[in-house]
């Protein structure tokens, strides 16, 4: 499938998760979140366990701003409704995050931003963006084994906390290099030479493009209509 | 040409210091330059200077003084685009766009707006030479250090920069490919007429191997008298064998990444015990790094067993510990002196930090030090935590001559402490001094990165320029036609710039159609670059006549495309060529006698490199198609087919005459010999038309004689004509059949018109 009917199919899943009135909403977003995180893999990384984390840390914090009434000292419905309501936009948002990063390949998405002429500023600021989780993960991991060599232990969520201080010095300072390296390599690499460029992977459109630009215009007619999430 | 005048630049680090001063120098293209001097010298601010690269490197500091490259001036912060940099740390040089390795490969040529065929060529041409094409289709992430730094290399030399600089590659690259890369850099130097600049620590490379050095002086925040008076104070350790402890235990193990990836280990067993230790040995992507991954836990083995014994002396250290490839991971605090006092033990990490030069940096921040210290001071804390098993990888790397002689000093030092010592190294330097040590040499996974042209049979491999892979590799005869006409492409951007074609490669795509011979790469380069240019003459002509879609015969372009031109120029502008792919074998008789309207003049004309079946066949059917007409055929090959082709019935070799031309534009070695001309028939021939090819004019001469032929004229095409079907001029005799020296530069091709005597006579 070409990346942008994944973009479009993406897109179309947002606008119904948000749209539709409760409790279809909540339907959609738990059909999507549990696709996301059976669906294989293609891009060759598969962030779900990071991406749980991620969300339940997201909905654990939530909790604590909205979920609780801390002059009652009890849990507050309507604080409950609303995280809730902003749960649902992240867990909608990962959903969708989450099966972009398994389904698309980092050359189907480079393709895609020549074809449709991005600047390369923002193509590499949006691959930075997308990959930064996968790409912390990985250095997080390994900036805490080294320590851990150093008797910094880090075995449990308490520990790993204490570590943490160190861990992101290490990281940061770390980063910072790899973002000098980086900027040279990219311009030596022609990153920034202006005008056509050309892409080895040809994007091609097939009978699921069609399939899947039909399947989006059905849902975006029937939410136009307020039909059946109304 | 490479100038640089009056160059200084200061370089902030707690005090301003200067790391050269007044620095002039001028380099000629085509030259190896080696840049040497000590950690922290200014080696890699000098490339990153001379590639304009300093504000994105290091914004702080400043520069002052004039670099010109080829008559441009470098502006900072404004690249060329045609320099390249390889930068001395492998792992962050991914553009992050892609995940695999030939993706990568050809970033800078999709930069570049290469068409997607010859970024596809080039990338295998340049996967074969720099030994990747086994690993090609691999993931990034699963690439090794030196495997990752080729990557890197293959990128940069794709990208064809006149101005290529490499920052200290040598540290990551196996021995094997340690030598072999500078015969690539000296080919790609001599060949494009660049300037390679490659730095490395001092007593890395022997200076011999450079047209020039630059050797940058010690500055003063560099010591170096720590080195030397430690050193000679440590000696080796002896450990009577009765005292062994075993402390690590590895049995039967085997280990792979994944079913798509090589067997790394099968059945590895070792022993290593209390303050002895043990080489690790091996090429690129053998599986070195992998062993210090298992022995941390980090990946788990597929089978066997590893038992490690904890440290007595530190009971609460971790019982592997290990100095990484990248350093950069370890540091967690601001200064050298608080990380050496950070879960270490703290007497034994200031006897190595005195040792190792890094007393004199204490309140340094450690991401401040150049590359050499921080793999120092990561050493000097892996070392100072007193684990049982230290694991090195690659301790050596970025380490000037005297830098390694204290790492070795402090390696003894760390086995008096009882720790064993696993080391993975390249380093001649560190095998010789531990040459006690048991060895384990890990065998490389990829033949085809070790396996040189020399060592691969002549049925297999054929001595074609450039062509460097197996043909068992290769596959059936389409791919292997594809795959040889990749190698051509490499040469585009050459053509390109020596001739201002800005379309040359569209209309080399659109007309071969992927078809025409690899080996005649050189050849293409030669119309090219040659002042008569017969190619962008001949698309002109393409242009001219309205055609859109012209496929040639898929053996020999150069000719070919002659030819092409030539019929156009007598008026049959109606000619179709077909590729080599489903090739009718009747096809080329027909296309002559269209072409010609069975007026009599006709050529065939082909190389012949490989016995490659379908080449035969396509020979054969040239033969066939113009038997009836009796002209002649005309081949040159390698000496050690002949008979080969004698035998595919090809009538006998006439005559071996002339040498190949100086070995000039790229063309074979200097041992392949212009066979001679192949008669079809014996008696019918009359008119001999021969397109000129890289061969002198004498040589076809002499060829044409032996064959009982008559010259009757020879004529050629004047560099500045432009040959119509209305200018029938363009054909002028030469003044003399002698006349021969200014021939090849001035014109591409001239017509030989002989005569067969015996024929005369019949025909009359």
């Amino acid at each position: 499938m070409h990346p942008a009917s994944r973009f479009l199919l993406a897109l179309c899943f947002l606008t119904a998760a948000l749209h539709a009135e409760m409790p279809f909403n909540y339907l959609i977003v738990a059909s999507g979140l549990l696709y996301s995180f059976w669906v294989s893999c293609r891009s060759g990384f598969n962030p779900a366990k990071v991406f749980a984390k991620m969300l339940c840390l997201a909905l654990f914090m939530l909790f604590l701003i909205h979920g609780l009434d801390y002059h009652a000292r009890a849990a507050s419905m309507k604080g409950l409704k609303i995280m809730g309501e902003a749960g649902l936009r992240f867990a909608s948002l990962f959903a969708a995050t989450l099966w972009l990063v398994k389904r698309t390949k980092k050359e189907e998405l480079f393709a895609l931003m020549l074809a449709l002429k991005i600047p390369m500023p923002v193509t590499v600021l949006i691959f930075r963006a997308i990959w930064f989780v996968p790409h912390i993960s990985k250095r997080i991991k390994d900036v805490l084994l080294a320590h851990s060599l150093r008797g910094v232990k880090s075995t449990n969520f308490f520990r790993r906390f204490l570590a943490l201080p160190a861990a992101l010095y290490a990281i940061f300072s770390s980063m910072l290099l790899e973002i000098c390296d980086s900027s040279v390599t990219l311009l030596s690499k022609g990153i920034w030479i202006e005008g056509k460029k050309s892409s080895l992977l040809t994007l091609q459109w097939s009978y699921k493009d069609f399939l899947a630009a039909a399947a989006c215009l059905f849902v975006f007619i029937l939410i136009l209509k307020g039909y059946p999430f109304a | 040409m490479l100038e640089v005048n009056d160059l200084t630049l200061s370089f902030p680090s707690g005090q301003k210091i200067s790391l050269f001063r007044n620095l002039c120098l001028r380099f000629q293209p085509g030259s190896l330059v080696g840049v040497t001097g000590e950690s922290g010298s200014g080696k890699t601010a000098l490339l990153m200077a001379l590639g304009g690269y300093l504000p994105q490197w290091a914004p702080a500091c400043t520069l002052s003084g004039a670099i010109s490259v080829f008559g441009q001036p470098v502006r900072q912060g404004k690249a060329r685009n045609e320099t390249s940099i390889v930068i001395e740390n492998p792992y962050n040089q991914n553009t992050g766009f892609k995940s695999r390795v030939f993706e990568e490969l050809i970033v800078p040529l999709e930069m570049r707006a290469i068409p997607r065929e010859l970024m596809t060529a080039s990338a295998h041409c340049l996967a074969r030479r720099i030994g990747l094409s086994p690993i090609l289709h691999s993931k990034l992430d699963s690439l090794s250090g030196g495997e990752l730094q080729r990557l890197h290399i293959g990128a940069a030399l794709a990208a064809r920069p006149d101005l290529l600089l490499l920052d200290q590659i040598l540290a990551e690259l196996d021995s094997d490919f340690n030598q072999r890369i500078f015969e690539i850099l000296r080919t790609y130097a001599k060949g494009r007429n660049a300037i390679v600049l490659l730095s490395f620590s001092p007593g890395e490379v022997e200076f011999h191997r450079f047209d020039a050095i630059v050797n940058l002086s010690t500055p003063s925040h560099v010591s170096s008298k720590s080195f030397s008076t430690v050193t000679a104070s440590c000696g080796k350790t002896a450990v009577k064998s009765s005292e062994r402890t075993r402390v690590l235990k590895i049995r039967d193990l085997h280990f792979q990444y994944s079913p798509d990836r090589p067997l790394l280990f099968d059945g590895l067993n070792l022993d290593v015990f209390q303050g002895e230790g043990c080489l690790i040995l091996g090429p690129n992507g053998s599986g070195k790094s992998t062993l210090g991954k298992l022995l941390l836990g980090l990946i788990k083995p597929d089978s066997g067993s590893m038992e490690v014994s904890a440290s007595k002396e530190a009971p609460g250290a971790h019982s592997v510990n290990c100095s990484f490839q990248n350093p950069d991971l370890y540091f967690c605090k601001r200064t050298v002196r608080e990380e050496l006092a950070f879960g270490t033990q703290r007497e034994l990490a200031g006897k190595l930090a005195d040792l190792l030069g890094l007393s004199d940096h204490y309140e340094s921040n450690p991401y401040d030090l150049p590359r050499g210290l921080r793999k120092r001071l990561s050493f000097a804390i892996a070392a100072s935590c007193q684990p049982a098993v230290l694991f090195l990888d690659e301790p050596s790397q970025y380490q000037d001559a005297g830098a390694v002689s204290t790492l070795i000093a402090a390696m003894r030092l760390i086995q008096e402490q009882k720790t064993a010592l696993l080391i993975c190294t390249h380093d001649r330097r560190i095998i010789d001094e531990f040459a006690d040590f048991p060895r384990i040499s890990l065998p490389s996974h990829y033949p085809a990165m070790t396996k040189t042209r020399s060592q691969t049979s002549l049925k297999t491999q054929p001595p074609s320029p450039g062509l460097y892979a197996d043909k068992s590799d290769i596959g059936d005869t389409r791919t292997w036609f594809r795959k040889i006409w990749f190698e051509a492409i490499d040469q585009w951007i050459d053509i390109e710039r020596h001739t201002g074609a800005d379309n040359f490669l569209d209309l080399l795509v659109k007309t071969t159609q992927g078809a025409f011979r690899l080996d005649q790469a050189s050849r293409i380069l030669d119309i090219g670059c040659g002042q008569g240019n017969g190619l962008i003459a001949a698309r002109k002509r393409l242009d001219a006549n309205g055609l859109s879609k012209v496929r040639l015969l898929g053996v020999d372009l150069q000719p070919a495309l002659i030819d092409y031109a030539r019929w156009q120029s007598l008026g049959h502008t109606n000619i179709t060529f077909e590729t080599a792919d489903g090739i009718d074998r009747g096809l080329v008789g027909k296309m002559c006698e269209k072409a010609l309207g069975g007026k009599a003049t006709v050529v065939a004309c082909t190389y012949v490199l490989h016995e490659e079946p379908e080449l035969f066949a396509l020979l054969k059917a040239i033969a066939a198609g113009i038997q009836d007409k009796g002209y002649l055929v005309c081949t040159l090959v390698d000496p050690r087919w002949s008979e080969a082709l004698a035998s595919k019935g090809f009538v006998k070799v006439v005559q071996k005459a002339g040498l190949d031309r100086n070995g000039r534009h790229g063309a074979p070695a200097p041992d392949w010999r212009w066979l001679g001309l192949y008669p079809i028939t014996q008696n019918r021939g009359q008119t001999i038309y021969l397109p000129y090819v890289s061969r002198t004019l004498e040589d076809y001469q002499k060829a044409i004689l032996s064959c009982g032929f008559t010259i009757l004229s020879i004529s050629t095409i004047a560099a500045n004509q432009t040959e119509t079907p209305n200018n029938p001029a363009v054909f002028y005799p030469l003044a003399s059949s002698n006349d021969t020296s200014t021939l090849y530069e001035t014109s591409p091709s001239v017509l030989i018109v002989a005569r067969k005597l015996g024929a005369i006579s019949k025909s009359d």
